[in-house]
């Protein structure tokens, strides 16, 4: 495939010149600079490989290093936990362990400790799809739109495209944290100059590693709620130890005194575009007995 | 309930709305096995 297509790859994309980098120091004063033309960087683990994978148009960034409030992580008493956008995965793992271990264990799983110090909770769920056709300048329909077709088909699509839902494009949403945070039935705060809205994580992607999150809108905050007792596991399957998922999974249920399953959540990961949950499977088991 | 019961149900619910490309159909079977070993460890 790579061999049929190579003309494709002499016409390597290269990274938009840097016009300025902002570096605002409260939430109020970066919330203003949110355009069309801009983006906000975290860690920069995805956003800067994808500026020069030509994946990136806005020439201005605007840093969320100095704004404090964007870092912290709460836990509240009854073991609800509140998360700062730009909390990176290393400073998340190590604190919320006592009451959300699922995230620990699905962190753990997540690149290299290099990179979980520097990546954050939002570069995370907002990552785009990782298709390799798409991230090497392949015309692709998620870059050329139209009738380009989508190279997954007829390429090597063995590892990390769709099984379920993958129709123009086949690639999928390659974030483990989405996956975890929909069976802890997690909301994020959208941030905008004049409004607040939160967004449930499951209603919060609208295709592979695309999300509701308007431009002049910051992803601020992830609010989980208590565990209240349930049981949440995450397990994800992978090429190589720092690899993307090619399929992940994460399971959620209430056991009573009986053994019963009540309100059982299964999310998995890397085979549709985004998250995808099992209904029928959840609302066949409830009072089920393991 | 026993593991196949799981098994069993998702196997139904994926191949209802699965339709994998040609060398990934894998993945369904993957899937349906990491949700059983997850169901295997709730206990513990």
């Amino acid at each position: 495939m790579l061999h049929a297509r190579q003309q494709f790859l002499v016409n390597e994309p290269t990274a938009p010149t840097v016009a300025d980098v902002t570096l605002p120091e409260t939430l109020d004063a970066a919330l203003p600079q949110l355009s069309e033309e801009s983006i906000p960087l975290g860690g920069g683990t995805d956003i800067q490989p994808s500026r020069r994978q030509g994946l990136i148009k806005p020439v201005r960034l605007v840093s969320l290093q100095n704004i404090e409030e964007l870092r912290g992580i709460e836990i509240a008493d009854d073991g609800g936990v509140c998360i700062g956008a730009a909390a990176t995965l290393a400073e998340i793992a190590s604190t919320v362990a006592s009451v959300q271990s699922v995230l620990t264990d699905a962190i753990a799983t997540i690149a290299s400790p290099q990179i979980r110090e520097m990546a954050t909770l939002a570069g995370n769920l907002l990552q785009d799809k990782r298709c390799w056709f798409y991230r090497n300048a392949f015309p692709c329909y998620k870059r050329k739109g139209g009738l380009a077709p989508c190279y997954a088909i007829e390429g090597d699509h063995r590892f990390y495209h769709a099984v379920i839902d993958g129709h123009r494009c086949q690639a999928v949403t390659p974030s483990d944290l989405a996956v975890v945070l929909n069976v802890l039935d997690a909301a994020v705060t959208l941030k905008g100059s004049n409004h607040a809205r939160s967004v449930k994580i499951s209603d919060f992607y609208t295709g592979p590693g695309e999300t509701v999150c308007a431009p002049t809108e910051l992803l601020t905050e992830v609010r989980i709620p208590p565990l209240r007792g349930k049981k949440t596991l995450f397990k994800k399957l992978r090429l190589w130890e720092g690899d993307f998922a090619m399929v992940s999974a994460a399971i959620s249920v209430s056991m009573d005194t009986r053994g019963q399953w009540h309100d059982l959540r299964i999310c998995l990961g890397g085979v549709a575009p985004t998250p995808w949950r099992a209904h029928k499977t959840e609302r066949s088991l409830e009072g089920r007995v393991l | 309930m026993t593991d196949a019961l799981l098994r069993d149900e998702l196997e139904r619910e994926l191949n209802s709305v699965a339709h994998p490309l040609a060398r990934n159909a894998w993945k369904l079977t993957a899937a349906v096995g990491l949700v059983e070993r997850l169901a295997e460890q709730l206990p513990d």
